[in-house]
């Protein structure tokens, strides 16, 4: 129950650090923000990718047209502490030497209660599998704001070799988080 | 033996808090050693992880300990000079002080590096910081200076009992044990 609570305040206080933390560029078309929030030693922390790529097509009045085809740098992965973003990136998580990039694609998304769904299939270190996520849309003048979540297990994909595939420590499950703002057309 | 301070002695409640924060800040010392040496992986989050959960009690602990001090009036010293009393009372507040600094710079460390605190998985504490690593290594400092002014008060706050035990044979020390007395 706590937990729940703490995690959202986890998810705000990231919000606030993405804010007073500019990096020099968000490189996902048209803006956004994508982070994951994986549990270590039984504390929620946050980390986030810098490079990224969303191509999306939604209009809310045909949803089932949707698609999402979203590139991920893996070696943009960025926990703002140098020694565990190497062992993030090293070959015992997403060994980026061999698997620089981490792929979401997905078509045909439907309406699920205040917002939308999608089971799209995220290919990470080499492993294939469909991950829904869940998001919102929100409609603007210039650009639509699209804001969702996914729960994943990163041992499903591998991430997390030798000792690490213990969870006593690392937990399995993370949500990665976007916030993403598309032009409109 | 009364939980509460009498004329002469500290109750079992101020002793039992005072010996154990003895203890932990033993182990604290060798889980803090031991991570040094290890390299980052699974054992050095795991030791870490123990340092940070023994800290955030210590710092509990402490607020216990003042908390007491202040409300429970402690035994009355032996006579000794007034620059002794003096010192005495610098040494003892400035103790308590690093009971409280020392956990709150490594929690000011965990929040500096974006590895947020929690005691003993139970319970997630918040940042008190934004990440920064420059921060950290700051703090890192600051945490292991406060170690060594933590064991020069600490060996002083030993030597005087010592002093009162063997040179003054005063009686004093029984005021924080739970045997011999001096009636």
């Amino acid at each position: 129950m706590g937990r729940t609570r703490l995690s959202i305040a986890i998810v705000l206080s990231s919000a606030a650090l993405a804010a007073a933390l500019p990096r020099a560029s968000h490189p996902a078309e048209g803006g956004g923000s994508l982070t994951f929030e994986a549990i270590q030693a039984g504390a929620v922390f946050t980390g986030r990718f810098d490079r990224f790529r969303a191509d999306i097509d939604f209009d809310p009045a045909d949803p089932s047209a949707c698609r999402f085809d979203v590139r991920i740098e893996t070696a943009s992965a960025d926990t703002l502490e140098s020694q565990r973003d190497e062992v993030l990136k090293g070959p015992d998580f997403f060994w980026v030497q061999q698997h620089p990039v981490a792929t979401y694609a997905g078509r045909g998304c439907r309406a699920d209660g205040k917002g939308y769904a999608l089971d799209g299939e995220l290919t990470l270190r080499g492993v294939t599998r469909i991950v829904p996520l869940r998001f919102t849309y929100a409609p603007g003048e210039n650009a639509a704001g699209i804001e969702g979540s996914a729960r994943l297990s990163r041992l499903d994909f591998s991430v997390g070799q030798g000792e690490w595939q213990s969870t006593e420590w690392v937990g399995d499950a993370v949500t990665v988080r976007f916030d993403l703002l598309l032009p409109a057309d | 033996m009364p939980l509460t301070n009498t004329a002469d002695r500290y109750g079992l409640v101020p002793q039992l808090l005072h010996w154990i924060v003895v203890i932990l800040i033993g182990v604290q010392y060798w889980l803090a050693e031991t991570a040094e040496e290890l390299p980052l992986g699974m054992e050095k989050l795991a030791v870490l992880t123990r340092h940070k959960s023994v800290g955030i009690t210590i710092l509990f602990i402490a607020l216990l300990r003042v908390t007491w001090r202040l409300l429970d009036r402690p035994p009355a010293p032996p006579p000794m000079p007034a620059w002794q009393r003096t010192a005495s009372t610098l040494v003892h507040w400035g103790l308590y002080a690093l009971l409280f600094a020392m956990p709150l710079t490594g929690w000011m460390m965990s929040s500096a590096a974006n590895y947020p605190v929690s005691w003993f998985g139970l319970l997630q504490l918040p940042d008190l910081v934004m990440p920064s690593e420059a921060l950290k290594e700051v703090l890192e400092e600051v945490h292991e200076g406060l170690f060594v002014a933590l064991l020069c008060l600490a060996g002083l706050h030993v030597l005087a009992a010592l002093k009162h035990q063997f040179v003054d044979r005063d009686g004093l020390i029984t005021r924080m044990l739970p045997w011999g007395g001096r009636d």
